[in-house]
C-alpha cells in the first residue's frame, strides 16, 4: 500500500492485494532458487526500502492538504473511531492468539497493531523479531485488507456503518475507502479518511513500542 | 527503532514544506509504490532463502488468518458499539 493512490487508478481493489501476494510469492520463489548473487543481502535492501518507505509515507501525509483539514475538523465522536479500532484490534489479536500456542500474546498484539498496513508493519516486525513473525504479520495484515474488500457489505449489516472503517484499519484512507463510500455512505468517507490517517501514523509508533514491552 | 520516527517525521516535514508542488507529490506517490514492491519482493526473497519458514508457510498462513480475524472482529465489536451509541441516526434522514 501507500502509493495505493496510484494503484487505485488501475481500478479493481482486489487486484491490488492479489498483485502484492503475487510479488511476495515471486520473491519466495526467487529466494528458494537463490537467483540473486550471494553478495546481495536482501535484509540490507529491506532496511533501505523501509527507510525510503517511511520517508515517503510521511511526505504523503505531510503534503496532503486534506489530511490537515480533516484532522483539524474532527469532532469528539469522530476521534473515538480510531481509538475504538485500536483497542478492538489489539484486544482481538491478543485474545485469538490464545488459540495459537506458538505465538505469544505480545507478538500477536504487535501484529494486530499493523491495522492492515502490511508493508510497514511486516518490515518493522521482521527487523525486530525475525522473518517468521514478519511473514505472519505480512499475511495477517494483507488478509485484513482482502477480508474488508470482500465482506464490507456484510459487516455494515451486522455492525453498523463504521464497520468497514474498522475492519479496513489503516487502509480505510485509500484502498478500502471506496467500500466505505459505497456501503456506509459518502458522509462516512471523511471519517474513514481521518481514522485511516491516525492509524497509519500509529503503526510505526505502536508496533516497536509493543514489541519493546 | 528510534530511527523509524526520524524518517517518518522527516518525511512529514519535507512533505508539508513541498505540499504545493504537485509534480513532486505525484513522483513521491509513484516512488512509494515502487518502494513497496521492492520491499515485498525482498521480504519474499529472504523468506524463500529460509528453508524452515518455507516448509512452514501453510501453517504460518493459517495463523495469520486467525490473527487477522481476531483483530477484525475486535475492531468491529468496539466500533459497532461506538456506532450504536454515538452515530446511529446521526446521518440518516
Amino acid at each position: 500500500m501507500r502509493g495505493r493512490y496510484i494503484f487505485s487508478r488501475f481500478g479493481g481493489c482486489m487486484k491490488n492485494s492479489l498483485f502484492i501476494l503475487l510479488i511476495f510469492s515471486t520473491g519466495i520463489a526467487a529466494g528458494i532458487f537463490r537467483v540473486l548473487p550471494v553478495a546481495i543481502d536482501p535484509n540490507t535492501l529491506i532496511l533501505y526500502a523501509l527507510y525510503a518507505l517511511l520517508f515517503l509515507v510521511g511526505a504523503d501525509i505531510g503534503g496532503n492538504p486534506n489530511a490537515w483539514k480533516t484532522l483539524k475538523k474532527a469532532s469528539f465522536a469522530v476521534i473515538l473511531v480510531p481509538i475504538s479500532i485500536v483497542v478492538g484490534s489489539l484486544v482481538g489479536a491478543g485474545l485469538f492468539s490464545l488459540l495459537l500456542p506458538r505465538i505469544s500474546v505480545k507478538d500477536a498484539v504487535a501484529i494486530g497493531a499493523g491495522f492492515g498496513y502490511y508493508s510497514l508493519s511486516s518490515i518493522i516486525i521482521t527487523q525486530i523479531k525475525g522473518s517468521t513473525l514478519g511473514v505472519i504479520a505480512l499475511l495477517a495484515n494483507l488478509s485484513r485488507e482482502i477480508i474488508t474488500l470482500i465482506f464490507a457489505p456484510l459487516f455494515v449489516r451486522l455492525f453498523g456503518k463504521l464497520a468497514p472503517i474498522a475492519s479496513g484499519g489503516a487502509t480505510a484512507m485509500d484502498t478500502t475507502l471506496p467500500m466505505v463510500a459505497r456501503f456506509s455512505g459518502k458522509e462516512y468517507a471523511i471519517i474513514a479518511f481521518f481514522s485511516g490517517i491516525v492509524l497509519t501514523v500509529l503503526v510505526p509508533i505502536l508496533v516497536p513500542f509493543i514489541l519493546s514491552l | 527503532m528510534w530511527i523509524i520516527f526520524v524518517f517518518l517525521l522527516a518525511g512529514i516535514i519535507v512533505g508539508f514544506i513541498f505540499r504545493s508542488q504537485t509534480k513532486l507529490m505525484t513522483f513521491s506517490a509513484k516512488a512509494t509504490t515502487f518502494a513497496v514492491f521492492l520491499l515485498i519482493f525482498f521480504l519474499g526473497y529472504s523468506v524463500g532463502q529460509n528453508d524452515a519458514i518455507v516448509s512452514a508457510l501453510g501453517e504460518l498462513g493459517w495463523q495469520a488468518i486467525l490473527l487477522s480475524s481476531g483483530s477484525i472482529l475486535g475492531s468491529l465489536i468496539f466500533a459497532g458499539a461506538l456506532y450504536f451509541f454515538a452515530f446511529r441516526g446521526l446521518h440518516e434522514k
